[in-house]
């Protein structure tokens, strides 16, 4: 496993628990914990997207970096295998 | 409105083409039960609903289907790309690759198209969330199919993934149900529409 690769297992790891925290937030909105591991998550996801975008590429059409090329269509899709 | 984030919600890499197993997988795209079918109901029940965090939950699950959505045509598409002809044949993916060639349409098993008949908006918020909770049970019970019918650990990974949200949808949906009936009006013991009938009940 190549290092782009694991940079986006971090992504998809950290995103999931946000995903399960925002969740289960919706039908728990005062608790306290949930709240916290809320914040915790969310840092770790913009973290982990951080890195991910500053090595490899951009991961929204909204953080392609500047350039002479438009990078948002010279990486692989999602679908594709070689990511 | 909705952003695109270039990733697959679980990562989905397969490495041997199998067209028969992606014509049982693609029920989970334009199927009876499958993410479409998921992602559109929910979309479409938000606007009747008439508790925040209920909509809260409609839009936020709506949306992880659409990233499910994507998850199930990735798989679908890495088990039938650079299929030969031979392979088109022998492998049963002939009267599929007659309409589509090797492109991703949403249909079920069975080769029926996708259709909004699959799902309801009623403007009930009681009914629409029944029907949410059966909906992820018959997504389960869809996935432990599959699950018996498949046996490639690349296969096997996300289809198990995608089973524990149907699990854990079907929870958020409850808490959401209870919400609406925690909020009846004290009159209402027969759980008339709580989206219509609202002052309507008289006695």
């Amino acid at each position: 496993m190549n290092g782009k690769w694991e940079a986006l297992r971090a992504v998809s790891e950290t995103g999931f628990v946000l995903q399960e925290l925002i969740e289960y937030l919706d039908t728990h909105p005062a608790d306290a914990q949930a709240l916290s591991a809320y914040r915790q998550a969310r840092d770790a996801y913009e973290a982990a997207k951080d890195y991910y975008v500053a090595n490899y590429g951009p991961l929204c059409a909204e953080n392609v970096p500047d350039g002479e090329m438009w990078d948002w269509v010279a990486q692989p899709w999602p679908w594709e295998t070689e990511v | 409105m909705w952003s695109y984030e270039r990733r697959l919600q679980f990562p989905v890499k397969i490495r041997s083409t199998d067209a028969r197993s992606a014509k049982i997988i693609i029920s989970q795209l334009g199927g009876p039960d499958g993410e479409l079918a998921a992602s559109m109901r929910y979309l479409n029940q938000r606007y009747a609903m008439p508790y925040r965090n209920v909509s809260g939950v409609l839009t936020d699950i709506g949306t992880e289907e659409l990233a499910h959505m994507e998850m199930i045509s990735a798989i679908i598409h890495q088990l039938t790309r650079d299929l030969s002809m031979e392979e088109i044949k022998e492998q049963g993916f002939a009267d599929y690759f007659v309409d589509h060639t090797l492109g991703i349409y949403p249909v079920s098993a069975s080769g029926v198209p996708f259709s909004a008949t699959y799902f309801q908006s009623k403007g009930d918020p009681i009914t629409d969330l029944t029907e949410d909770m059966a909906a992820e049970q018959k997504a389960r019970t869809t996935y432990d199919n599959i699950l018996r019918l498949v046996d490639d650990p690349d296969i096997l990974e996300p289809i198990r993934f995608l089973r524990e949200r149907e699990i854990v949808h079907f929870q958020r949906f409850g808490e959401a149900l209870r919400t609406v009936q925690e909020n009846l009006d004290s009159r209402n013991f027969y759980a008339f529409n709580p989206a219509f009938d609202t002052g309507r009940l008289e006695n």
